[in-house]
């Protein structure tokens, strides 16, 4: 590490420290200081590599998870299908992850997704569940509504209320780990698209407007980290999946803190610009981040 | 009911209600024999005629297919229900799961038969299974004439009650010296306790089922008449084409689960017996609310308010103990056609909202309804009915209210869908920027 690097990290902890504990009161998402808006891509390797190599080039896992700090962890664990269909985030990229959180000195790390097919089956096939928990977290289900807790999302447009998974409400930390894909609806499922797991009523946001309440889904709290899995990704049949789907096989890891340009990012990586994508110029409008990826440094690595 | 009888088929020298007592309602019963402490029960006369008329209607029911119907006579099925209505929803309050899909009628009906049973096992012991029961009935009568059975000796018998106040069924009349050989369920207590050893478990001819004073179990013209009675019915009844109940043509037919190949073999064949629904992970399988085809009751159909049938699973198959549902594998159970759906554009949120939605298609797992880009240039749902299973995941998820713009309906046969194409979703495939080049990343 070199001074300057020492004396920016050494300072923006001690910025953040301070705005930390004079705001222990006000809203989650809001405060948290963002170590850097760096977007980092990682291809090649094993996923566990590429998760090491991502996490390290953004600041080490340390800069994301503090000692005696609960972490909630929320991959896509959307299907009840294989890790192979990559309709799911993978698991091995899950139980790295839970490794490090705890590594890093967690007290807690919970996983968990609102899934749209069964649940228990979901966390079943997708493997998640078991890798997850081999890793020593806590895997916490889904499927019930009395985990939801309603809520208000200050500066929504269409999805002013609606009831959100308690472990968003409690968890110090919050890492957002979608699996990129095609998506049938809203044409690409990726950092954004992956909150709406975080809901109970999911219908809600087809009824008011999906790509309105995607920006808005965003609002409530900001993750901490987003690590979107390109590693296989399904490019037709999606967001399930079928026996004819089409796939690219990236090997690739996009690390960012910024939603909105990991987004962008997963847009062009799907071979489009991110204007095709309503949901993205709109959480941009909203604050979220900003798409315009010449804004932002892109580190890649091959490894 | 037969699921009772193959259960005693390995003791057919025997010919007991034997099986009756290893099993839950029976032992439940017993078990009511606590609450009235000991040297209770003394003899207690059956009632034949009832047991006569039960038998009947169950035999006439199952003959006009109303077995789900007839299954009401049948303990093991009474059981099952309860705990599937009545029991396992206090189960899923405890674990605080949502409580969707409780069947008002299913619950109170199965928790006050189960109910009368146990609570006229506290009037007298084991009187569903001598009384009503037709399984009873019929093995009982079985027994009565069967070569091995409990036998009591009149010469030895003291009449000291002593295998009364220990007998299961109530069917030792103690004062006449006789033993009820129509209700006895062989549990062989009262062996254990008669200090005179006059109960003796063996063979012995027929004509000792006649006791000292002559009175037979049942004498010959009693046994010829209710031979040739059931014989007549029977016979009238396989050649006349008769309907229990009219059925109703307005309402569309409802779902039925995999496997269960129509409506009318599935409300021949089902006893309504709740497993499968007891089973089922996503819930989907509820108890009919009314009569289908006039003579399925409560059997089991799928309610996609609830829930949608998923893709992989094939547990219903799996536990259903009548052979109402064909086992089959999961690659043909992909090919399963239950229900067809039905899209209603006029409905459908892109159309009427011209915002983007695609729910339906999201969940379809075979493709048979897809979003492809229209003239309002959004995603628009196309949907193709040959490759449609009518698994319901398009009607559950379509968030229009309360008619869906996509709603999956019933079929009166059920038929094989065709094999996806492997071309469905085949457009120019989204991949790599193209101004990029092999080696370098895609952004």
């Amino acid at each position: 590490m070199s001074r300057r690097e020492f004396l920016r990290k050494g300072g923006a902890l001690g910025i953040t420290g301070a705005v930390a504990l004079l705001s222990k009161k006000l809203p989650q998402g809001q405060l948290w200081a963002q170590p850097s808006s760096d977007i980092v891509a990682v291809q090649g390797g094993s996923l566990s590599a590429r998760l090491d190599r991502a996490v390290l080039e953004l600041g080490g896992v340390e800069a994301f998870v503090q000692k005696g700090q609960t972490v909630v962890i929320k991959p896509n664990i959307g299907w009840a299908q294989e890790p192979r269909i990559a309709a799911t985030t993978n698991p091995e990229l899950v139980k790295r992850l839970v490794e490090q959180c705890l590594q890093a000195g967690a007290k807690r790390v919970w996983v968990f997704d609102h899934s749209c097919d069964n649940g228990p089956a979901s966390y079943k096939a997708s493997r998640i569940e078991a890798y997850a928990k081999e890793a020593g977290a806590v895997v916490v289900s889904g499927d019930k509504s009395s985990i939801y807790k309603s809520v208000i999302i200050p500066g929504a447009v269409k999805l002013k209320k609606t009831m959100v998974h308690e472990l968003i409400l409690e968890a110090d930390v919050f890492i957002n780990v979608p699996v990129l894909k095609e998506h049938s609806g809203a044409g690409m499922t990726s950092a954004m698209k992956n909150l709406m797991g975080i809901v109970w009523d999911r219908g809600e946001f087809h009824r008011l407007g999906l790509d309105q309440c995607i920006a808005d889904c965003c609002m409530y709290r900001r993750p901490t980290l987003n690590l979107v899995d390109a590693d296989r990704i399904m490019l037709t049949g999606g967001p399930r999946g079928h026996a004819g789907s089409k796939y690219d096989e990236q090997n690739m890891l996009i690390a960012s803190t910024d939603i909105v340009a990991i987004d962008a990012v997963s847009a062009r990586t799907l071979g489009q610009v991110p204007e095709n994508f309503g949901y993205i110029g709109k959480g941009e409008r909203q604050g979220l981040g900003i798409a315009d990826l010449s804004r932002h440094a892109i580190r890649r690595f091959r490894i | 009911m037969h699921f009772c009888y193959r259960d005693t088929a390995c003791n057919r020298a025997f010919w007991t209600m034997y099986g009756c007592g290893s099993l839950p309602p029976g032992t439940l019963q017993d078990l009511t024999a606590l609450i009235q402490g000991k040297g209770g029960q003394r003899y207690k006369r059956s009632f034949k005629p009832l047991r006569l008329a039960i038998l009947l209607a169950v035999i006439v029911l199952s003959l006009l297919g109303a077995i789900s119907i007839a299954s009401w006579a049948d303990p093991w099925s009474i059981f099952s229900r309860f705990f599937t209505y009545n029991l396992r929803p206090l189960i899923r309050l405890v674990h605080k799961e949502d409580l969707t899909g409780l069947s008002i009628v299913a619950m109170g009906l199965s928790g006050a038969a189960f109910m009368a049973i146990l609570g006229a096992s506290i009037l007298s012991r084991r009187w569903f299974c001598g009384n009503f029961c037709p399984v009873g009935s019929v093995l009982g009568l079985l027994n009565s004439i069967s070569f091995v059975r409990i036998r009591l000796d009149d010469r030895t018998c003291v009449s000291c009650g002593a295998c009364a106040s220990v007998c299961r069924a109530a069917c030792i009349d103690v004062s006449k010296k006789r033993l009820d050989a129509t209700r006895c369920v062989n549990c062989l207590s009262c062996l254990e306790v008669c200090p005179t050893k006059a109960f003796r478990y063996g063979g012995g001819g027929y004509r000792k089922t006649v006791s000292r004073d002559n009175t037979p179990v049942m004498n010959r013209a009693q046994f010829l008449s209710f031979f040739y009675r059931g014989a007549v019915t029977v016979s009238l009844l396989s050649i006349l084409p008769v309907r229990a109940f009219p059925a109703d043509r307005n309402q569309p037919y409802p779902v039925l689960p995999p496997g269960a190949r129509s409506i009318d073999r599935f409300t021949r064949t089902c006893i309504a017996c709740g497993l499968c629904v007891n089973r089922c992970p996503s819930k989907v399988l509820q108890p009919a609310p009314g009569l289908i085809e006039g003579k399925g009751f409560l059997v089991p159909r799928l309610d996609y308010s609830i829930s949608y049938c998923q893709y992989d699973c094939t547990v219903c198959m799996e536990v259903c103990p009548s052979g109402a549902l064909e086992k089959l594998n999961r690659d043909r159970k992909h090919l399963a056609k239950i229900g067809d759906a039905s899209l209603v554009k006029t409905r459908c949120i892109v159309f009427t909202n011209g915002t983007k939605c695609g729910a339906c298609a999201e969940h379809c797992p075979t493709g048979a309804v897809r979003m492809v880009v229209g003239e309002t240039g959004l995603p628009e749902p196309v949907f193709t009915s040959s490759i449609c299973i009518g698994c319901g995941a398009c009607h559950h998820a379509c968030p229009v209210h309360p008619l869906q713009a996509i709603s999956v309906t019933g079929l009166s046969v059920q038929t094989i869908a065709e094999q996806p194409s492997l071309n469905l979703f085949d457009t120019t495939p989204q991949g790599n920027n193209p101004e990029g080049s092999e080696d370098a990343f895609p952004f």
